[in-house]
């Protein structure tokens, strides 16, 4: 594993979940790599906590499931965003860039600004 | 929300797809990791591996998910059942004997709790129950709960009070009545206009009583309890309209009352009460009863409040009639019990508890033992992300599993032991206990021991529970399962659950014991008057212008006992108002001349018997002052009486009471004064007495009753004299039948049944109880000996003889029984004391009863002691050494 990995922030997983499948419907796995892959692997996922976000997110309504074919031929359970989810993630997203932006302008305020 | 009730719904029925969806999406997830890991070049073998570690706890990941359903809860409780359900059956043995234990528990509280509420709860089954009230007057210092009110007061009340839509009065009395062949006596009530409205019950067949039919003249109607009807009218619909001589009148069948209506409770058939006009003006003698029905809104308390202020104006309008009267308004369910029944109830019931408590401990220790063996199966359980609340509750469960198993035995065993108690009740008694007919298995009964079943099955679990929740994970995993190294909780847990049940088995076994003996005594009291050669029966003089004269009477009881004694197989015939322990009464009050009562409140009451001479020779009791009654005390002599030594003692301390003069009731009654010219031993008539009553009898020639009873000493069997009886008395009258002709000793045992229940009930729970504890003794200390088999090798190898390996193992164990006799003798001497005051045979300070039943647990448990304490001796030192 890349040494440079960072942790998750606490409550972003559900978050950038609905972004992974929001490009397309995943499976489980899919869901991992696809984080990994924009993440250009710098984010570390655990495997086993990906899965319990996935059923409260689907529970919550926000993703739906269903029974396919995978890219190896076996099945696979694939979500994909609902309406619902759709508008979660957008208000999601802006909340999180408002909060970036503003924690971003504190850490970068000089002595002259204050 | 709509869609998420059915994600849940579904989520609910299909859970078995999902789990097996959720196993096959991580299986997934783990096999194209490894897949990806192998195209990285991880040999195929190291890959899986590789994946496995990555991912984390998979069962946790598992749990985790099914809490994000949100069914989990349910869900985690149906998999502990499954759980549960599979580690009993797993365990055959021991599901077993936890389940006959808490079974046992549970039948003995269900069926205790059937007879319970037959007798407590629902005497009646009347349909408007709760509204109906019994009302009385009682007098101001009198703790007697008897109902009784003077016609003429009644009558006020009537006019008088609104917080009732229907009052009606009744009045016992049993009648002869000839519906055809053979006369019968039956337990007749009268009843004024109202009775059945106000019951609020229909007539199976027929009508009730019209509302002038209890105006003198037109009270020769009669209605049947259906149990009467089906008796002696063959359930004949044509019984109706039919007539039949009452007391030599007759009488015309207007109705048939259905089962349910039974009121007051020994009823066989109601005719009307008709008050003649100077009846009506009574306003002294009270026996009338009284039952009303309130208002719709009226509550019993307001009923109370009205009647107190009418209760007032009376005693202030008629001083010398009602002085120190007071009323009092009490549910009719409330004067429909027996009054005796409910400390008995109360007791078995506690009783009961008592038993269930100590099978739980057995099943608790049971649960100890095995969580024990289990250490290693709940560490890795623990290990493996199970929550320690989770872990709890799965002990928990499968205590609870075990509970409900116990509760279907315990329901057949209630069934069963309700059969019994049911079969061996002779069905003359019935009729005269409250609620008999509502006393089986039914709804009530069936939830009660689903929460007896629950609570127990908590109890038994928790300990171990408890125990579970603290456990050392890696000293646990790291050492064999066999290893008692953490034994010091543990072993206190069980210790004192062991302690706790010899405490209760000894605090029971010592209440059963007392209440054995106090019943024995109570039999034995009666010994001495051979009741097994004694034919008693009764005989009701009917209440018609033929006997209004009391020489009439007289000589009707003359000429019955010469005939009864002129049969052959007779030795002597004897009248009395009633046998010791036959239920009839007969007290009242009485006044001495020259010791004035200083209180109006304070009246002296008395048994009062009327007998015939030889009564005393024929039941064996000695004189101890004056002369018998003889035939020269006749109507036309001076009246004379004949006390009990306890009423010399109470009365006459000083003195003897030979040639004072006392009379029945007031001092200023009209009564005459009897003069005492005798005293003689005491006899003992109403069994819930404490001590022997004091007593006055009269010669029947002097003051004949209406109501008596006849003994006959015979030679042989007293049964077979019964017809040669019969047809003496219709020798002497034609129509005049005889009843409740049996032994004096079966009279005196079906009196006192509702005791030998208890008594028996006592000695079963009592047993159970010594079984029980002496399980558990055994299981604890044979326990001990299986952990300690190393320790007990390690000191054989060192020398230790056989001697000292028995007391090492039966020094626990007498410890602990010393330690449940310390805590439960003193709470045994408290029930002594509840018991002595409920019995009269039974002594609190009964030192050989406690000592005896002490003597009985503590060789039982010695015994439970001792058998693991050979097994120990037998311990062979290589073997033990290998043990680990």
């Amino acid at each position: 594993m890349d040494k440079k990995q960072m942790e998750l922030l606490q409550g972003t997983l559900d978050m950038l979940i609905l972004k992974a499948v929001s490009l397309g419907p995943l499976h489980g796995y899919g869901v991992l790599l696809r984080i990994q892959q924009i993440s250009k692997d710098r984010l570390e996922i655990q495997q086993g906590s990906l899965y319990p976000a996935l059923y409260r997110l689907e529970h919550q309504g926000w993703i739906t499931s269903e029974w396919g074919e995978s890219e190896n031929k076996r099945k696979a359970k694939y979500y994909r965003l609902t309406a619902a989810g759709k508008r979660k993630l957008q208000t999601e997203a802006e909340k999180w860039n408002r909060m970036a932006d503003v924690i971003a302008g504190i850490l970068q305020s000089t002595p002259g600004e204050v | 929300m709509w869609s998420r009730v059915r994600w849940w719904l579904r989520a609910l029925l299909k859970r078995s797809r999902m789990e097996r969806e959720m196993d096959a999406e991580l299986r997934f997830h783990i096999e194209s990791f490894a897949e990806d890991l192998v195209r990285s070049g991880v040999p195929c073998e190291e890959a899986l591996r590789r994946a496995r570690i990555e991912f984390g706890g998979i069962e946790r990941a598992k749990e985790e998910c099914r809490d994000a359903r949100g069914v989990s809860f349910l869900d985690s409780v149906l998999q502990d059942l499954r759980f549960a359900l599979r580690m009993l059956r797993k365990n055959p043995g021991f599901t077993a004997v936890g389940v006959l234990t808490l079974g046992i528990g549970i039948g003995a509280n269900a069926a205790i709790f059937s007879v319970a509420q037959g007798f407590l709860l629902k005497p009646l089954a009347l349909p408007q129950e709760d509204r109906l009230v019994a009302v009385g007057e009682l007098q101001a210092n009198d703790r007697n709960d008897t109902i009784r009110v003077s016609p003429a007061n009644y009558l006020d009340w009537v006019s008088q009070s609104h917080s009732f839509d229907h009052v009606s009065a009744f009045d016992w009395g049993s009648v002869n009545l000839n519906a055809g062949s053979v006369p019968f006596t039956a337990q007749g009530i009268r009843v004024s206009a109202g009775f059945f409205e106000a019951l609020g019950v229909k007539p199976l067949l027929g009508r009730i009583f019209l509302p002038d039919e209890d105006q003198p003249g037109h009270e020769k109607e009669l209605i049947l309890t259906r149990g009467l009807w089906e008796r002696e009218f063959g359930s004949d619909a044509n019984a109706i309209g039919k007539t039949v001589r009452i007391d030599g009148s007759a009488y015309t069948v207007v109705g048939v009352m259905d089962k349910g209506c039974k009121f007051p409770q020994s009823v066989e058939l109601w005719l009307p009460l008709a008050l003649e006009p100077q009846a009506r003006r009574n306003r002294q003698d009270r026996f009338l009863q009284v039952m009303a029905h309130l208002k719709p809104g009226i509550a019993r308390e307001q009923a109370f409040a009205e009647m107190k202020t009418i209760s007032g104006r009376l005693s202030r309008q008629y001083p010398e009639a009602n002085r120190n009267w007071t009323v009092q308004v009490i549910p009719l369910r409330d004067y429909a019990v027996f009054h005796g029944s409910a400390p008995f109830m109360f007791l078995l019931m506690g009783t009961a508890g008592l038993v269930l408590l100590i099978a739980c401990a057995n099943v608790a220790n049971l649960l100890l033992a095995r969580a024990t063996g289990r250490r290693k199966e709940i560490a890795v359980r623990a290990a493996l992300g199970a929550g320690r609340w989770r872990v709890a509750r799965q002990l928990l469960c499968e205590s609870l599993v075990l509970g409900l198993l116990g509760s279907i035995v315990g329901l057949l065993l209630a069934k069963w032991a309700i059969y019994l108690f049911l079969a061996n009740m002779p069905p003359e008694l019935e009729r005269f206990v409250a609620g008999w007919d509502q006393i089986r298995l039914d709804a009530m009964v069936f939830l009660f021991a689903m929460v007896v079943a629950a609570t127990a099955g908590i109890l038994a679990g928790l300990a171990p529970a408890l125990q579970s929740r603290r456990p050392d994970l890696n000293a646990v995993l790291k050492e064999g399962v066999k290893n008692s190294s953490d034994g010091g909780s543990r072993h206190r847990v069980r210790s004192a659950i062991v302690v706790a049940q010899v405490s209760l088995a000894l605090i029971l076994m010592i209440g059963s014991g007392l209440m054995v003996k106090g019943f024995r005594t109570l039999l034995d009291t009666n010994r001495r008057f051979q009741p097994e050669s004694l034919l008693a029966l009764r005989l009701v003089l009917p209440d018609s212008p033929a006997y209004k004269d009391p020489h009439r009477r007289a000589a009707f009881y003359d000429q019955t006992l010469q005939e009864l004694s002129a049969l052959p197989g007779v030795r002597s015939a004897a009248l009395v108002t009633g046998f010791p322990f036959s239920g009839l009464m007969n007290d009242g009050t009485f006044s001495i001349e020259g010791q004035p009562v200083t209180d109006a409140g304070a009246q002296r009451f008395a048994v009062m018997k009327d007998i015939s001479a030889n009564y005393f020779e024929t039941m064996g009791v000695a004189l101890r002052e004056g002369r018998p009654f003889n035939d020269l005390d006749g109507a036309e002599s001076r009246l004379v009486a004949i006390v009990s030594e306890r009423f010399a003692r109470l009365y006459f301390p000083s003195e003897s009471p030979l040639g004072h003069r006392i009379k029945t009731g007031a001092e200023s009654s009209s009564e005459s004064w009897l003069t005492i010219v005798g005293v003689v031993r005491d006899i003992k008539y109403n069994w819930s007495a404490s001590m022997p009553e004091p007593v006055v009898y009269r010669p029947y020639r002097q003051a004949p009753p209406y109501y008596v009873a006849l003994g006959l000493r015979t030679e042989g069997d007293p049964a077979s004299l019964v017809p040669a009886a019969r047809l003496a008395v219709t020798r002497v009258s034609r129509d005049q039948p005889i009843f409740n002709t049996e032994s004096l000793d079966r009279v005196i045992r079906d009196n006192t049944l509702p005791i030998a229940y208890v008594a028996a009930m006592m000695a079963a729970a009592g047993l159970l109880a010594l079984l029980l504890a002496s399980i558990g003794v055994y299981g604890v200390m044979a326990y001990s000996v299986v952990e300690r088999t190393h320790e007990i090798g390690v000191r054989i190898v060192v020398g230790a003889g056989y001697r000292d390996v028995v007391r090492l193992v039966l020094r626990r164990g007498v410890l602990l029984m010393v330690l449940g006799f310390a805590t439960g003798l003193p709470c045994a001497y408290g029930l002594a004391r509840l018991e002595a005051n409920l019995l009269a045979g039974i002594s609190a300070s009964d030192f050989w009863a406690f000592s005896w039943v002490t003597a009985v647990l503590a060789v039982a448990s010695l015994l439970a002691c001792y058998i693991p304490a050979r097994r120990a001796m037998k311990v062979d030192p290589m073997v033990a050494l290998k043990y680990e």
